[in-house]
């Protein structure tokens, strides 16, 4: 596992967590969020609210409809969130016409979308997202694109581990875990 | 107080679009009734003095079955990691899922009695004793399984090893509801059961909850 890890982050900054497989890029991310408690070391922050987290497991509970599930993610962060945001981020993640069909019908990559919407419309400061870009196509890896990019400018930070190589466009800072 | 109450609707609404998770063990529960009155026969003073161990061991098992499904889908779906992350109460979280858990086993259950108690030839009386000691003893039985599913929640088919790790538990709530309804057989007073039956569930209510908020975290953690 990594060890001496150290960064900063300001805000606006995106910082993209990359290394081979087992190097601990997930662990790290779980560190962050308060997931894993068995390191040694410090992280310091100041937050208005808990960082918006994306894990390996989307957290989309198949019973229930994008709407609905994306509104349980702003209950557990106690935000309000009006009935015209969530079509919104629905309509942003390309799922307008399964807005109301229950996650269980949707595929993977469908899920994903839906565990991505929360961050089109969310106003927490900080997002953690662990591998965003895995079983996403092509029209989603643009979509994250675009939300890292409106994210920054917003002057929100972004923490991300992946393997995909982020265009130009988006000023990245990396960590290299080996 | 708001994330109980949404977490409770969460839940209902999840038992509405699937409702095998409660239908199956209240089917379950039927059966095993079923099956030991015709084991027992018609003999009215038999199935009097078995009523209240068959209907409360068919709800145990019953509820044992739909334990299982608790938090399985939670941990597998990725949700329970998120209301780690998100700073609210795992002890709230877990008492709002153990409601809505009794609220869709147990009610229909206690509503059921009546209509079996008729069947098994109890007079008025005993059925409303029967009811009365499952209403007492389900909650506490609903939040030992709750510990139960959350301590395996990370194991594959953990049905069994729930049953095995809590089933030794339900053996003083038998006890005592067992006695209630005897000493409402006999016509003798019932309160001393009835206050053991109140302590046991202050007892469940002030434990169960933690240690089952505990498991969780240390399942998401893990």
């Amino acid at each position: 596992m990594f060890e001496a890890v150290s960064f900063s982050l300001n805000s606006g900054d995106i910082l993209q967590v990359c290394g081979p497989n087992g190097s601990g890029k997930t662990t790290l991310m779980r560190t962050l969020v308060g997931l894993y408690k068995n390191y040694t070391g410090c992280f310091d922050w100041d937050l208005p609210s808990p960082p918006l987290y994306l894990g390996h497991r989307p957290g989309i509970n198949d019973n229930l409809t994008p709407r609905e599930n994306i509104k349980w993610v702003f209950e557990l962060n106690n935000q309000n969130i009006k009935a015209a945001d969530i079509d919104e981020a629905i309509r942003q993640v390309g799922l307008a016409e399964s807005a109301q069909t229950c996650c269980s019908d949707l595929s993977f990559g469908q899920k994903k979308r839906v565990a991505l919407a929360p961050f089109c419309v969310g106003k927490n400061s900080l997002w953690i997202m662990d591998e965003p870009f895995s079983g996403i196509d092509g029209v989603g890896i643009t979509l994250i694109e675009e939300l890292f990019l409106k994210r920054s400018i917003w002057g929100g930070s972004i923490i991300f581990s992946s393997h995909q190589a982020i265009p130009s466009g988006l000023s990245v800072k990396k960590l290299e875990l080996r | 107080m708001t994330f109980f109450f949404k977490t409770i609707a969460r839940e209902f609404l999840n038992y509405r679009r699937k409702p095998g998770l409660f239908l199956n063990p209240l089917i379950f529960f039927g059966l095993v009734v079923f099956l030991f009155v015709l084991g027992l026969g018609p003999d009215e003073a038999k199935l009097n003095q078995a009523a209240s161990i068959f209907i409360l061991v068919a709800s145990l098992l019953s509820v044992l079955m739909s334990a299982e499904s608790a938090y399985d889908q939670d941990y597998d779906e990725g949700s329970l990691e998120l209301v780690v992350v998100s700073s609210n109460s795992l002890l709230i979280y877990s008492l709002a899922k153990s409601l809505a858990h009794w609220v869709v086993t147990f009610l229909p259950l206690i509503l059921l009695v009546p209509f079996i108690g008729i069947g098994l030839f109890l007079d008025v009386e005993q059925i409303w004793v029967l009811c009365l000691g499952i209403l007492l003893v389900s909650p506490t039985i609903i939040l030992l399984a709750s510990v139960g599913a959350a301590m395996t929640i990370s194991l594959p088919r953990n049905g069994v090893l729930i049953g095995i790790l809590v089933l030794p538990f339900y053996v003083p709530p038998l006890i005592f509801v067992t006695g209630l309804f005897e000493a409402a057989l006999l016509k003798q007073n019932v309160f001393p059961y009835v206050y053991w039956l109140i302590a046991l569930l202050f007892l469940a209510l002030g434990l169960a909850p933690f240690a089952t908020s505990a498991c969780l975290r240390i399942a998401a953690e893990d």
